[in-house]
C-alpha cells in the first residue's frame, strides 16, 4: 500500500491572482482565536505551507487560504492566508476566493440574490457580502479591517534607485508603496522582472529602515509587502498597481536576491492601504469610487465607508470588491517516500537557494540512486 | 457553479520535474500515429495545452502529458507531451511520469516485482519495464528511440558571451549542447537566473547561425529548441558521472536531468569516445536529482551513426486534479507574466 498523505483544496482565481482554497485542512489548526490560529499554524504547519506553494505542487505566483470555523458568535468562518512568504491574517484576493468556493461548492449555506457573511481573521472581523446569481458568485464585496496611513511620501532610501518617496501604510497587511515614476519604471506586463526586482529592494529597505506595529495586535509588526502604483490607461480605471510578493531571502547587498513574484490582481488588502494613503492626502473622499487595475487590466472597485481610529491612527474603513471563479478541484497527496516532502524551490524562478531545497537535495541523495 | 470542459489530470513529477498526465475528459483524438495526434492537438486543440499550462492553472514549470489510446497493436497505451512552447516528440520524464501514473492508478495493471509494457509517443514506440513494490512504480527504465549527432564542434557568436563551441544532437529533442564553463558557469543553483536567460540567448543564436537541423528519417520533426549546459563527464568507480542544466524555453531549467537532454549528451559522448555500450552513466540535474543511462546498441538514422539510449528514474504522484473553466472566467486560456514566464528570444513553433 502507498501511504499517502492528502490535503483537499478548491482552485480558485480571483482577478487572476491564484488561491488554494482548504477545505477539510481545519482539524489541523489549533487554537481558540483567530490571533492564536495564526501563531499555531506559524509554528506548527510552515511544512503544509511549502508542500503547497513550493515546487512541484505549487509555483512562485500561488497562495492559499485556510478555512477554518469562526471565532465569534455570528460569525461563519474564519481564515489564515497562506502566502509565499508565510502565514498571514488576512489578503482580499485569498477571501474572494475562499467565499467563491464555499459558495459555488455549497459548503456554505447562501441565498440568492444576496448572501451578506461574517468572516473572522486575526486582524479583525471583515463582513462580506456575496452576490449570487444561479449558484455563481457574480461579485463578492467586503468591509476590510480599519485602514490607516503611517507615513505619507517618506523618503526612503534604496540602492541603485536612490531616495524615494514612499508610503507606509496598513490594509491588513503593511504595505510600502511607491510611485513607479519615481523608479523608473513602466507600469506595463513586459517590465513585470523590472517591477519585481524594485518591489523586493522597497519592501526590504522599509522593513530594516521603518519599525511598524499594530496598535491592537503586537505580533503584526513588520512590512510584509511592497506595492508600485501608477495612472493607468485604461479610461474606466482609477489607477493601476503590482504588489510585490517576496519569494525568498533579500539582501540589498546582492541584487541577484532581488526577486520576487507579482499579485496578478489588482491586491485587495494592498488597495485597502492605498485607498488609505489617497484619503490621508485629500485626493480620496468618502463613498467615492476607487477603481484599481491590475496588470493583467483585472480590477477591484474600492470605496471608503467611514473614518474611525486605531490607536494612534487616524483611520478608513474600506470596502472592496472583486470577483474569483473556480479552476478547479485538487487533491494534493504526498507519498510517504516522495523526496521532497516539503517541496522544493530553484533559483531561476525563486530566490536564491532557500534551506528547504538545500534539505531537499540532502533527502534524495540519503535516498540513493536507482 | 459550472465547469467547461472537465479533464481529469493527475499530477505527478519524475526526479523533481513536473509531468502530470491528463487521464480523461478529452476524448477522442483523430490520427493514425500518436504523432498524428500531436499534430492534431497542436492544430485544432491548443487551447486544451495553453489551459493547463499557463497561469492560473499551470506555471511555466509544468509539462502536461495526455494518454490515449494507441492504434499501435505493439503499445498498451499512447500519450501526446505538451510543453510551454512546443509539443515535443519525446521526453524522458514526462515518459516516466506516464508510466508510473498508468500503473499506480491502475489504468494500466501493475505486476511485481516487474511490469514490462510498451508505449507510444509521438516519436515512437517506448519499451518501459517498472519496478514495482507494495503498488508503487521504483523505477522506470524506459528504451528510447535513436539519439544521434547533428554536429560537433559547431562555432556560434552570442551576445554577451563571443564565440561558443557547441554540439548539436537529437535525443527526442533536439539540443544546443554547451559546456558550461566556456560560458562562464559553474552549474551551482545560484546561477539559475542567469543559466535561463543565457540558455534562450545561445539557443536563438545557434537557431539563427547554424543550419537547420533536420532529423533524417523524419524531417517533419522540428530542429533546435533546447539546449543543455554540461560541465565534462568523469569516471568514479566505473560509472560516468556528469551534471548538466537543461534550459527549457521560454527560459527555466529542468528540475530533472532530462531524458531526451541524457540521450543527446549520450550520443555525443559515444561520438567522441567517452561512453561505450553497458556502461552506466549517471547524470545529476542542477537540483541534485539523477538519471541513469545505458548506451543499450547501436543503429543508424539515415547514414548517421545513433545509438539507441535508456533511461532509468523515478516518479512521484503529486496531485488528483479536475481543472475546467467557468463559462465567464476571463482567463479560459490563462496568462503569462514575465516574472516567470519570460518573453520569448526566437519564434517558437506553437505560439503561447
Amino acid at each position: 500500500m502507498i501511504g499517502r498523505q492528502t490535503i483537499n483544496a478548491v482552485d480558485v482565481h480571483a482577478a487572476g491572482e491564484p488561491g488554494r482554497v482548504l477545505i477539510g485542512s481545519h482539524l489541523h489548526v489549533k487554537g481558540a482565536t483567530m490571533a492564536e490560529r495564526l501563531q499555531y499554524c506559524r509554528e506548527h504547519l510552515d511544512d503544509l505551507r511549502l508542500l503547497l506553494l513550493h515546487e512541484p505542487r505549487g509555483y512562485p505566483g500561488l497562495c492559499a487560504v485556510l478555512i477554518l470555523p469562526p471565532e465569534h458568535e455570528g460569525s461563519d468562518f474564519g481564515i489564515v492566508v497562506v502566502e509565499q512568504g508565510g502565514f498571514r491574517p488576512m489578503s482580499g484576493s485569498n477571501l474572494i476566493c475562499a467565499v467563491t468556493a464555499l459558495v459555488e461548492t455549497g459548503t456554505l449555506p447562501v441565498t440568492e440574490p444576496v448572501t451578506t457573511l461574517r468572516v473572522d481573521t486575526a486582524v479583525g472581523i471583515v463582513d462580506v457580502r456575496a452576490d449570487i446569481v444561479g449558484g455563481k458568485v457574480v461579485r463578492v464585496t467586503f468591509d476590510n479591517v480599519p485602514a490607516f496611513a503611517v507615513a505619507v511620501d517618506y523618503p526612503l532610501e534604496l540602492p541603485e534607485y536612490g531616495t524615494v518617496p514612499v508610503d507606509i501604510v496598513f490594509g491588513g497587511q503593511f504595505f510600502v508603496q511607491a510611485k513607479a515614476v519615481d523608479l523608473g519604471i513602466e507600469l506595463v506586463p513586459g517590465s513585470a522582472h523590472h517591477l519585481v526586482r524594485a518591489g523586493a529592494v522597497l519592501r526590504t529597505a522599509a522593513q530594516q529602515c521603518f519599525p511598524v506595529q499594530h496598535p491592537l495586535n503586537p505580533d503584526i509588526n513588520h512590512v510584509a509587502l511592497s506595492m508600485i502604483h501608477g495612472p493607468s490607461p485604461t479610461p474606466w480605471a482609477s489607477g493601476r498597481n503590482t504588489v510585490i510578493v517576496p519569494n525568498g531571502a533579500v539582501d540589498l547587498n546582492d541584487p541577484l536576491t532581488w526577486t520576487g513574484v507579482l499579485d496578478r490582481s489588482p491586491c485587495g488588502t494592498g488597495t485597502c492601504g492605498r485607498m488609505a494613503a489617497l484619503h490621508a492626502r485629500g485626493e480620496l473622499a468618502l463613498g467615492e469610487e476607487f477603481v484599481h487595475e491590475s496588470l493583467l487590466g483585472t480590477t477591484f472597485t474600492g470605496s471608503l465607508k467611514d473614518v474611525t481610529r486605531v490607536g494612534p491612527y487616524e483611520a478608513v474603513l474600506p470596502s472592496v470588491s472583486g470577483r474569483g471563479w473556480i479552476i478547479g478541484f485538487n487533491q494534493c497527496v504526498l507519498d510517504d517516500d516522495d523526496p521532497f516532502p516539503r517541496g522544493y524551490t530553484l533559483g531561476d524562478l525563486w530566490g536564491p537557494e532557500t534551506l528547504a531545497s538545500v534539505a531537499a537535495r540532502t533527502a534524495w541523495s540519503l535516498k540513493g540512486e536507482n | 457553479m459550472q465547469l467547461n470542459n472537465l479533464v481529469d489530470v493527475v499530477g505527478c513529477h519524475a526526479a523533481g520535474e513536473v509531468g502530470d498526465v491528463v487521464v480523461g475528459g478529452v476524448g477522442n483524438v483523430p490520427g493514425e500515429t500518436m504523432f498524428d495526434k500531436r499534430n492534431y492537438l497542436q492544430n485544432h486543440r491548443d487551447d486544451l495545452r495553453l489551459r493547463l499550462l499557463r497561469e492560473p492553472r499551470g506555471n511555466v514549470i509544468r509539462n502536461v502529458n495526455v494518454v490515449l489510446p494507441s492504434n499501435n497493436p505493439k503499445a498498451l497505451m499512447g500519450y501526446v507531451i505538451m510543453e510551454s512552447t512546443e509539443y515535443p516528440t519525446m521526453s524522458g520524464s514526462n515518459t516516466i511520469c506516464v508510466a508510473t501514473v498508468l500503473l499506480e492508478t491502475g489504468m494500466l495493471p501493475m505486476e511485481e516485482p516487474v511490469t514490462r509494457f510498451t508505449l507510444e509517443a509521438p516519436a515512437g514506440l517506448i519499451d518501459v519495464e517498472c519496478q514495482c513494490r507494495n503498488g508503487k512504480v521504483t523505477s522506470v527504465r524506459f528504451v528510447n528511440q535513436p539519439a544521434f549527432v547533428y554536429q560537433l564542434d559547431a562555432t556560434i557568436d552570442v551576445p554577451g558571451i563571443g564565440t561558443l563551441v557547441v554540439d548539436i544532437a537529437w535525443g527526442g529533442m533536439c539540443y544546443v549542447i554547451v559546456d558550461a564553463a566556456s560560458a562562464g558557469f559553474k552549474l551551482d543553483p545560484t546561477e539559475g537566473r542567469e543559466l535561463r536567460v543565457m540558455g534562450e540567448r545561445i539557443k536563438a543564436a545557434a537557431i539563427e547561425q547554424l543550419a537547420p537541423a533536420v532529423h533524417p528519417v523524419h524531417p517533419e520533426y522540428p530542429g533546435i529548441t533546447n539546449l543543455s549546459f554540461t560541465n565534462p563527464p568523469e569516471r568514479v568507480d566505473g560509472v560516468v558521472r556528469a551534471r548538466n542544466a537543461v534550459v527549457v524555453s521560454p527560459g527555466r531549467i529542468d528540475r530533472s536531468p532530462c531524458g531526451t537532454g541524457t540521450s543527446a549528451r549520450l550520443a555525443v559522448m559515444h561520438a567522441r569516445g567517452q561512453i561505450g555500450a553497458g556502461e552506466h552513466f549517471i547524470h545529476e540535474s542542477i537540483l541534485g536529482t539523477t538519471f541513469d543511462a545505458v548506451v543499450e546498441s547501436t543503429t543508424k538514422q539515415g547514414s548517421i551513426d545513433a545509438i539507441i539510449p535508456s533511461i532509468a528514474g523515478q516518479a512521484w504522484i503529486t496531485q488528483l486534479i479536475k481543472v475546467g473553466f467557468d463559462p465567464t472566467d476571463p482567463f479560459p486560456a490563462g496568462y503569462t507574466l514575465s516574472d516567470t514566464w519570460l518573453e520569448p528570444m526566437y519564434a517558437y513553433e506553437t505560439t503561447a
